[in-house]
């Protein structure tokens, strides 16, 4: 508690929630452009609105994991506070506000993010019922991607003692991440960046040349990536506190 | 008494490259500790095993009495303040949120902030931010974090650096008189010898990670004894008393009249004066010279000869 409560007292004055905020903020000014305005895209709005989201997420999130995670970890670095840090508490302690601080930090994110769903779905009148087991679902992908990602770039950060590395990580994995949802989905399970697109549960059905009209179909929850995202997730979190744990200051 | 820090047959190896090699250290309570060394001697790495910042390839720790471990580790560092290297403080944030942070981790109440602020003199800048400080300032920072919560125990790993002169005569003050106000025992570390001279009583003098000399001040300037100049008013009949007597005599070429003499008993040398007035050389001087503790450094050093 008291090493959350540091989290706290550190975070004054570094605008995270404006950061949290960023990301929300622009998906509603991408999807919100987007707005659909026929009786046809209305009657689809969600499900264009589920298909669009974890594109502009693996455009956004790697680099905006990159820059949470390494800013958590690059305020000890430039105040060269690791020192003494270890001497007020134990390591455990140091990395686990960490954690649960960043972890919050990624959970308002995505909650703020995916709430820009309901909210525009009632702004544009949306005649699509709203479909509840696919936004949970949804979210769940959203956080555990995002999560992984933040442990994985909390560990390079670590590694590096430098915010640069896990910044060109991250841009490079949202590019890599998005070009790999264009290939077969086999080449795309090996970009964990991209994860936010073969997690999706949503594809293009059907898309009429002549009326430019869209349908959107469901396709089956991809549990085993889902799965795999966790644990490796687990294990990134897990080499993230090894590193901690053992590293000599 | 028991000594505040210990340690015995304390090892670091990195890669095969022993950086302290089975240190034997005593500390003992109320002191101020001077541990010397040249750059890479090997006292910012024993002081970061001191506070378990580095795991030692061998040996252990005993600190305020206890042998230190992943258990007791923060429990003891609690009753201790440390500035290892450079100064650490969030640059985004004020003295007074930095020390906050640290007393709530140290646990140690917050009003204790405007005391070690006032050590220190930074309470005009306590709420500034830390980035807009000069290094001295953020030295000064670093030992207002040690001296929270009024530890037993401070570790101090040049703390000097960086300062100005008048900071580096404030920083001697305050550490030499901290035994007596706050009844902390010091461990400082320096390579500049003079500065020492001036704040410890007690020295350990560390090379290549090897302790060459532990003890106390005075035993340490009792080594610095040095030659004894002497000046007459006739140098050649002097220069023959001391040739018959076996003493080699190093004249100076500036100054003909005064001859550089090696140590000696003291009764020897008032025998040789004896000698000397009865041989007319007409003794007018007699200086005795000591070394400074960086020339006695340099000796201790050069042969890495332990000194008992």
């Amino acid at each position: 508690m008291a090493a959350f409560r540091a989290e706290l007292q550190k975070a004054r004055r570094r605008h995270d929630l404006l950061l949290c905020l960023l990301l929300p903020g622009i998906v509603v000014l991408w999807v919100g452009g987007l707005s659909p305005s026929s009786p046809e895209e209305l009657a689809n709005g969600y499900s264009a609105l589920l298909y669009s989201i974890p594109v502009i997420e693996a455009i956004l999130l790697p680099v905006m994991m990159a820059v949470l995670a390494s800013r958590l970890w690059d305020m000890e670095v430039k105040g060269n506070t690791a020192k003494l840090l270890y001497t007020l508490q134990t390591r455990r302690s140091l990395f686990a506000g960490k954690a649960v601080f960043g972890t919050l930090e990624v959970l308002l994110t995505a909650v703020l993010e995916l709430a820009c769903v309901p909210v525009l779905g009632r702004v544009h009148d949306y005649t699509e019922a709203f479909p509840k087991g696919q936004f949970v679902y949804l979210f769940v992908c959203t956080l555990a991607v995002d999560l992984m990602l933040f442990f994985g770039e909390l560990l390079l950060m670590l590694w590096c003692g430098n915010p640069l590395p896990a910044l060109c990580v991250g841009i490079v994995g949202a590019l890599v991440g998005l070009f790999s949802a264009f290939l077969p989905p086999l080449v795309s399970y090996f970009v964990p960046f991209g994860y936010y697109i073969p997690l999706s549960a949503y594809e293009v059905a059907n898309w009429d040349q002549a009326s430019h009209l869209v349908t959107y179909g469901t396709r089956a929850h991809n549990w085993g990536l889902l799965a795999f995202t966790i644990l490796l997730g687990i294990g990134l979190f897990a080499a993230a506190w090894r590193k901690v744990q053992t590293e000599e200051v | 008494m028991k000594p505040v820090i210990e340690t015995h047959g304390l090892c670091k190896s990195y890669g095969g490259r022993t950086v302290v090699d089975h240190l034997d250290l005593t500390v003992p309570q109320g002191c101020v500790y001077g541990f010397l060394g040249p750059n890479g001697a090997g006292k910012s790495t024993t002081m970061k095993m001191l506070l378990g910042l580095v795991h030692p390839t061998g040996g252990s720790v005993e600190l305020l009495g206890h042998t230190l471990n992943e258990e007791n580790r923060i429990g003891l560092l609690r009753q201790t303040g440390s500035l290892i290297e450079s100064p650490s403080g969030y640059l985004h944030l004020t003295a007074r949120e930095n020390l906050a942070i640290a007393a709530d981790l140290k646990g140690v109440e917050r009003r204790d902030i405007d005391r070690v602020l006032d050590v220190v003199h930074l309470t005009s800048a306590a709420n500034r931010k830390v980035g807009q400080y000069s290094l001295g300032m953020k030295q000064r920072l670093g030992i207002a974090t040690a001296l929270l919560g009024s530890p037993k125990l401070l570790i101090l790993d040049e703390p000097t650096n960086g300062l100005d002169p008048a900071g580096i005569q404030e920083m001697r003050s305050l550490i030499a008189a901290m035994p007596e106000s706050t009844g902390a025992t010091v461990l400082i570390s320096s390579h500049l010898l003079g500065e020492m001279e001036q704040m410890v009583s007690q020295v350990g003098i560390l090379n290549h990670g090897k302790l060459l000399f532990e003890g106390p001040l005075a035993a340490l300037q009792r080594h610095a004894r040095g030659g004894v100049l002497l000046r007459v008013l006739d140098a050649q009949r002097a220069a023959a008393v001391l040739q018959a007597q076996g003493i080699r005599a190093v004249t100076r070429p500036v100054q003909p009249d005064t001859l550089e003499l090696p140590p000696m008993p003291d009764e020897a040398l008032a025998a040789l004066v004896g000698a000397l007035a009865g041989s007319g050389a007409g003794v007018v001087g007699l200086t005795s010279q000591t070394k400074n503790l960086e020339e006695i450094f340099l000796s201790l050093t050069k042969g890495d000869g332990e000194v008992a």
